[in-house]
């Protein structure tokens, strides 16, 4: 009986772990993004459209997923591009433009799939991502279940936290990128061209959320549905909120969020009393909570949401 | 009388060609859109006339246009009401929802059967619905300094799961579907149009954009809309932070829960998961299109309406799938912000002219 319930722990908390890689990917693109001072609210529909991108490239070539990984990115990175000419070089409201990429990538993804794949019977699948086992790692009891027997994604994401804190704290660029979002008139003033660093930012945190959302469509389910997403690219902004820009931050917020929507998953398993929707409610519901119970505390960026105008002559 | 002071007595803003960008721009968002068609061997000037026909073909095409318009008007004022404020509220969704929910416990509670109290209930239930929902972000903003875009997002989604939860338990009626019970006749929006499915609810409709309107000319209109042009004065000047929030959200939920009582009661006559196919969301884009002015959101809400009607029609005799329209409504929005890139280099090259001829008369 103990070693059941020790079984079905390990179990969550595995689950839990890839719950979290999506948000992972997402939330950690957009602090990229947010600290170059561009607040990109198109992230959920930058997913949707790798989720599409990925699936329809494994798809076409008959499970590559290296295909399919890197058309999720360009599709997505596609449309950070159209982000970074709205709100960075005609400077419109960044949360109008955010929002108009939201909706163009939730509607595209849609339309395409449906244009591409037709209503048919069975809805086309690919195989599921194979899982790698880390040697010798994975064999350490309990943790070994939970961190290292993933699919390569889970590794990448997890990877992602050192490399995204290394390359914002340490290095020129990602110095480059805090100045342009902190006081970009200081940035320009010492040669940084802020709207390169800008476009920069806002790609690379596009390209990732093309990733996170692949991974709904390559690793979660097989195939590809209208808003497979749900919702995760703005739960993603929550997290970023919650983590305080910060890559580490960031990461407990995801592993967190993953654990609990893990947990009411596994008691939705179980046939408990609780009707399933006030269980599926709970991934909406604790991101607003925590926002809640943190907002106060954070301060954003100086100049997130704020268009760089250089005074002209 | 020449062609040139004939030209010279149109007005100054017609002669621009600025303000003829938006609608050019707007244009290429159908050229994209025959593309996307084009690419899967779909005959688009075919498609194209057939969603024309669908909206305008027939009396029964335009009265479902003047139906769905009564839906994205109020969602469409709800929104712009909100951002002319600068409070982001993307929860219409939700808050059309709770509305409905309003409209139909009025209408299959017993006081939904007392002909004229009945539709007065049903809207007064489904306006305090969608507010009461959406003071929920509102109070998490003023209180708790909660980013009301991430929160009114997410409770779009926690009100679809709530209504689901409903109809597939205390609100289900008897039967295998996940439906309410039906509202009582007298709780059903008169046909105005007979034969046809426009219902009085376009009333309601015409009331809110007027409303909408004189809003900005009171003295709570006036607060509000201050606190979200310059929160430092406004606070300078003795307003309410706090309460101008609140205000805010309250006459915006509103009116999204006015779409979900109407949707009710003037078209479906029963709950259902699904009730609206994404007004909340559109909504959105009609408020940025329309400028958050009640009369740019009505013509945009029209035109919106028009595509959808439309797309549906595309759908029954093309199979092309509905999401065409929402698409479609996106890239108009998209290619409208874009089409800045136009007038900006328009306005450099106008500078660029008067410093020339400066120059030349300082010579």
């Amino acid at each position: 009986m103990a070693g059941e319930i020790e079984a079905i722990i390990i179990g969550v908390l595995a689950s839990g772990v890839r719950l979290s890689t999506p948000i992972l990917f997402a939330a950690l693109g957009e602090s990229i993004a947010e600290r170059s001072g561009v607040l990109n609210l198109g992230i959920e529909g930058m997913m949707l459209i790798g989720a599409f991108a990925g699936f329809m490239g494994t798809y076409l070539t008959g499970g590559n997923y290296v295909v399919g990984i890197l058309m999720a990115l360009g599709a997505a990175a596609g449309l950070a591009m159209l982000m970074g000419l709205m709100s960075i070089t005609i400077k419109t409201n960044q949360l109008a433009a955010g929002l108009a990429i939201w909706l163009l990538g939730t509607g595209l993804a849609a339309l395409l799939y449906r244009l591409y794949f037709g209503v048919r019977t069975a809805a086309p699948s690919v195989d599921l991502m194979p899982k790698i086992d880390i040697p010798v790692l994975s064999s350490a009891p309990g943790i070994g279940e939970v961190l290292f027997s993933h699919d390569p994604l889970v590794y990448i994401a997890l990877l992602l936290v050192p490399v995204t804190y290394f390359f914002i704290s340490r290095t020129n660029l990602g110095l480059k990128i805090r100045t342009v979002g902190e006081n970009p008139k200081q940035a320009d003033a010492l040669g940084v061209n802020v709207d390169k660093i800008r476009y920069l930012a806002v790609i690379l945190g596009g390209a990732l959320a093309g990733v996170g959302g692949a991974y709904f469509s390559l690793i979660q389910t097989g195939y590809f549905l209208e808003n497979i997403t749900g919702g995760v690219g703005w739960i993603a902004l929550a997290m970023v909120i919650f983590g305080r820009w910060k890559a580490y931050w960031i990461a407990a917020g995801a592993l967190i969020f993953g654990m609990i929507d893990s947990f009411q998953l596994a008691l939705q398993a179980t046939g408990t009393n609780i009707p399933f929707q006030f269980l599926l409610m709970l991934p909406y519901l604790i991101p607003i909570a925590i926002l809640a119970a943190t907002s106060k505390k954070t301060r954003a960026p100086a100049s997130l949401a704020i268009p760089y105008r250089r005074t002209e002559r | 009388m020449s062609l040139v002071t004939t030209l010279s007595q149109i007005p100054k803003k017609m002669r621009d060609v600025r303000t003829y960008v938006p609608f050019a721009s707007a244009s290429l968002a159908f050229v994209v859109g025959a593309a996307i068609l084009a690419s899967t061997d779909i005959d688009v000037g075919r498609a194209y006339t057939i969603m024309f026909r669908g909206a305008f073909g027939s009396i029964f095409g335009i009265a479902d246009v003047l139906v769905k318009t009564i839906s994205l008007v109020l969602t469409g004022l709800a929104v712009s009401v909100a951002f002319k404020c600068r409070q982001w509220n993307i929860g219409a969704e939700g808050q059309l929802l709770m509305g409905a929910l309003g409209g139909t416990l009025v209408g299959i509670s017993l006081v939904g059967a007392v002909p004229g109290l009945a539709i007065f209930l049903v809207l007064l239930l489904s306006f305090a619905f969608g507010s009461l929902f959406a003071l929920v972000p509102a109070i998490l903003k003023v209180k708790f300094g909660v980013n009301e875009v991430i929160s009114t997002v997410l409770l779009n989604f926690v009100a679809i799961l709530f209504i689901s939860f409903l109809l597939h338990g205390p609100l289900k009626a008897p039967g295998f579907n996940p439906y309410s019970p039906a509202i009582s006749d007298a709780s059903e929006m008169p046909i105005i149009l007979p034969g046809t499915r426009l219902h009085a609810g376009i009333f309601v409709a015409v009331a809110a954009t007027v409303g909408v309107y004189y809003l900005w000319k009171t003295k709570i209109g006036f607060e509000i809309k201050s606190v979200g042009a310059n929160i430092n004065a406004a606070r300078y000047a003795g307003m309410s932070i706090t309460k101008s929030t609140l205000v805010t959200f309250v006459i915006s939920g509103g009116l999204a829960g006015l779409a979900g009582g109407l949707l009710v009661s003037g078209v479906q006559h029963f709950l259902i998961e699904g009730i609206s196919p994404g007004y909340g969301f559109i909504a959105v884009i009609i408020a940025l299109l329309g400028r958050q002015h009640p009369i740019g959101v009505a013509v945009v809400a029209f035109f919106f309406s028009v595509l959808m009607t439309g797309s549906e029609t595309m759908y029954r005799s093309l199979s092309i799938p509905t999401a065409f329209a929402t698409t479609l409504q996106a890239l108009v929005l998209v290619f409208v912000l874009v089409g800045q890139l136009f007038i900006i280099w328009l306005n450099k090259r106008q500078t660029r002219r008067l410093d020339l001829k400066e120059k030349w008369l300082a010579k």
